[in-house]
Order: C-alpha cells, then structure tokens, then sequence
C-alpha cells in the first residue's frame, strides 16, 4: 500500500480525527433527570440512534426511549413492529415493553457496553421492519411488472407468470414473457435481497443454457441498492433494466 | 399494484398545487406513549393528500414533525417532511448529499424521490437537507411549513399539548 502524501503528518490527522469522534456522540440532560445520549449508530432512515438514561446507584436504566418504534410509524410500517422488535429484543437479550427497547439494572462498570447492545437491537429491529416493508412493496411490485409489461406490448404479446423449463428440465415461474415475432422474452423481478439475486440467477442461467434460448431480462427493484458484484452476477444471464425506465427502455431492451 | 412512476409524478404534482389544510384542528394522544400527533387533509382537487404532525409530551419546543403523505386506496406514501429540532441528529446514508448531517431539517421530495418510490417508503425520505437558521419558535416552523408544502391553513394550528412534568 502506498501512503498518501498527505497522510504522513500524523499529529494534525489525529487532532482532527479526535474531534470528529467527539462530534459523533452528543449528551444532553433531561426529561427531568435523565440523560439523552446520541450514538454514531444510523437508522435505515439515517436518523442516530439516541438513549436515554436513567437511575443510577444500584444499575441504571437503558432505553432507546421509543425511537426504533417511532421510526417504523414514521415510515407507515407500524405493523410489522412489534414482531420484530420481540424478535429482535430476544435475540439481543434485551427487554421489550411493546414501545421501547431496553436494558434495566446496568451496572456502571458496564454501562458502556449496554449502551452499545441497546442501541444495536434498537437498529436491527429498525433495519428488520424496514426489510419487511419492502418485502411487501416487492410483492406489489411483481404484480405490477405484468400490468406494466402489458402496457408497453400490448395483452396479447403478455404472458403473465410462465412456467419455462430450463436445459436442467426444471420448471422455472418467471414473472412475465413477452412473444415479439418468432422471439420470446422472458422477465424475471429481482430485488436486492441475497435470495432474490441468487434464485433469479440459477433460473435466468438454467434458460439460458437452452439450445435456441429465449432472451432473458432481469427488471431490477430499488436499483441503487443493488451492489455492483449482484449487477456483474445478473448481467452474465440476462440484459438488465431498472423498473422505473420508460416504457421506450423496455421496448428497447427487448428488441 | 403499486405503479412507482405514476405514483412519483402524482406526488410531484400535489406538491407544487396549492392546498387547503381543514379542521378541525386538534392534538390528539398517540399510538405511542407520550406522543401527540395531529393529522388533516390538504385538500386537493386530484389527489387525496395529507399532513401529519408529532410531537412528544416530554419535550417542549423541540422533537416536531411535520410529514406530507399522499394517499391512496390500501397505502399512505410519504411525499415530504420537516423535523423541527429532532432529539437525535440525521445522517444521510445514499444519495448525493451522503455523509451530511442536519438537526433541523427538510427531507425534500425531489432529492428523495431520484431515489425511486421503494426507497422512499422503506427508508423514510432518507435524504435530508439541513435548515440553517431553524425557526425559533412553533409559529414559525408551522409557517415554513406552510409556505414548503404550499399549504393555507384555515384555523391556526395549536400548540402542542406539551407537559414535561408528566415524565
């Protein structure tokens, strides 16, 4: 590794790396006695992880003060909450109340260390309502490539979920198949969840291997989250679209 | 079937229409604990759009939100929001303006929106923009409010219901 030229005055790059960590976490005083402390730990949304604590003597009390809960009804996600912070909560080892995430008779030689597991089970059942939520929008989202297929083609070119049999003789379900001419198109909705990457690849490739193979198009679900290995994995079977493009796009990337 | 495009363009243009926010005004307690929340229609012709309002009980003169949703049959869409003086700071993780931080802050549509519909739900208007100087006070938030979401108000909105000394 080559050092950066400008990386070779440590004293000044450590002072400016001690006050960025010190902006980082922020503690401020009250409700009444407590404290509210912010955390370098993010939300889906981007919003900081904040805590509040209390008590003191015999331990004290740790509580993401509602903020996971409130994250999920800002977002209209409320009912996929309370599962997944039980969920969450158990798996932490933490506690759960319906509304907030939280630790109680922390002893102070170990506050630092509950603060920081409170904070992370608050996140992971933050990140877990937000994946659940967007599951939903998916499953609205494959119906909607049908409809949306049918509106650039027309219903009489649009198969809408066909089974094709692939050159291992395994029966796949694609989303939609559009005939255009003596050619077929086979659309598969891929999201960026790891399951849905992996399993529209095996049947994107398994068709492919087809003598006289249809073509193939991967229509991609919340694209900018799509990291660049999933996009390379994708592009080795099918030709690939965002699922916001035109309907000029698609008409394009199945010509 | 949620048509992300057509939903995107419905917003943009609700947005940018002029809307009549009406009564009766009124704070009402919660689905949370210590939460006051406060929502109205903003009338407008094509869309059926709304305005929700948070607020904390614990925590006066800070912690309000102001969200803009539009809504449709089976789902409520967030469009834009404004967090007056939110307890924890706002990162924003994608987009553009990645790695700002804000406290008070709008979460505009345009920037938020170039993101696609999903991520606008799922993520909850991740991009934010902060607001420097904030609005001193909760008349004056609910003012930029107002003229941000281009919305008439036809009564005032009441103050929160805040009491600290519950906690």
């Amino acid at each position: 590794m080559v050092a950066h030229p400008d990386l070779t005055h440590s004293a000044p790059l450590s002072a400016i790396a001690d006050k960025a960590a010190r902006a980082l976490i922020q503690v401020r005083r009250g409700p009444g006695l407590d404290a509210r402390v912010t955390l370098p730990v993010l939300y889906p949304s981007g919003s900081c992880v904040g805590l509040r604590i209390g008590g003191g003597g015999k331990g004290f009390m740790i509580t993401d003060d509602g903020g996971a809960c409130a994250e999920a009804d800002m977002a209209g996600a409320s009912e996929f909450f309370h599962r997944a912070a039980r969920e969450t909560a158990e798996r932490c080892g933490v506690r759960f109340d319906g509304h907030e995430m939280f630790e109680i008779e922390a002893p102070s030689e170990a506050l630092p260390g509950f603060m920081a597991i409170v904070a992370d089970a608050s996140r992971r059942a933050a990140q877990l309502v937000a994946e659940r939520q967007a599951e939903r929008l998916d499953r609205r989202f494959r119906t909607g490539l049908a409809d949306r297929l049918i509106s650039v083609f027309g219903s009489d070119r649009v198969d809408i979920r066909p089974q094709v049999s692939g050159a291992s003789t395994h029966a796949w379900l694609f989303d939609a198949a559009a005939r255009l001419g003596e050619r077929t198109v086979l659309f598969a909705a891929v999201t960026p969840s790891a399951v849905s990457v992996s399993s529209a690849y095996l049947k994107l490739d398994d068709v492919a291997r087809l003598p006289g193979a249809p073509d193939t198009v991967a229509v991609l679900s919340r694209h900018s989250l799509f990291r660049q290995d999933q996009r390379l994995i994708l592009g080795r079977t099918a030709r690939i679209i965002d699922a916001t493009a035109s309907d000029e796009a698609f008409r394009r990337i199945a010509a | 079937m949620v048509d992300s495009a057509a939903i995107i363009s419905r917003m943009r243009t609700a947005l940018a229409a002029e809307k009549v926010v009406v009564g009766p005004l009124i704070w009402r307690a919660g689905t949370r604990p210590r939460t006051f929340a406060l929502a109205a229609l903003a009338e407008h012709p094509d869309q059926n759009m709304e305005v929700h309002l948070t607020a904390a009980a614990a925590l006066p003169n800070e912690h309000v939100g102001f969200q803009l949703c539009l809504s449709v049959p089976g789902h409520t869409f967030p469009v834009t929001r404004f967090d007056w003086r939110p307890p924890r700071p706002h990162v924003n993780r994608f987009g553009p303006l990645r790695g700002l931080s804000s406290g008070t802050g709008l979460h505009p549509f345009e920037e938020n929106a170039e993101l696609g519909l999903a991520m606008m739900v799922t993520h909850n208007l991740p991009v934010c923009m902060p607001i420097d100087p904030e609005p001193p006070d909760f008349s004056s938030a609910v003012a930029y409010v107002c003229d941000t979401f281009r919305l008439e108000l036809r009564e005032p909105i009441p103050l929160p219901p805040w009491s600290p000394t519950l906690i």
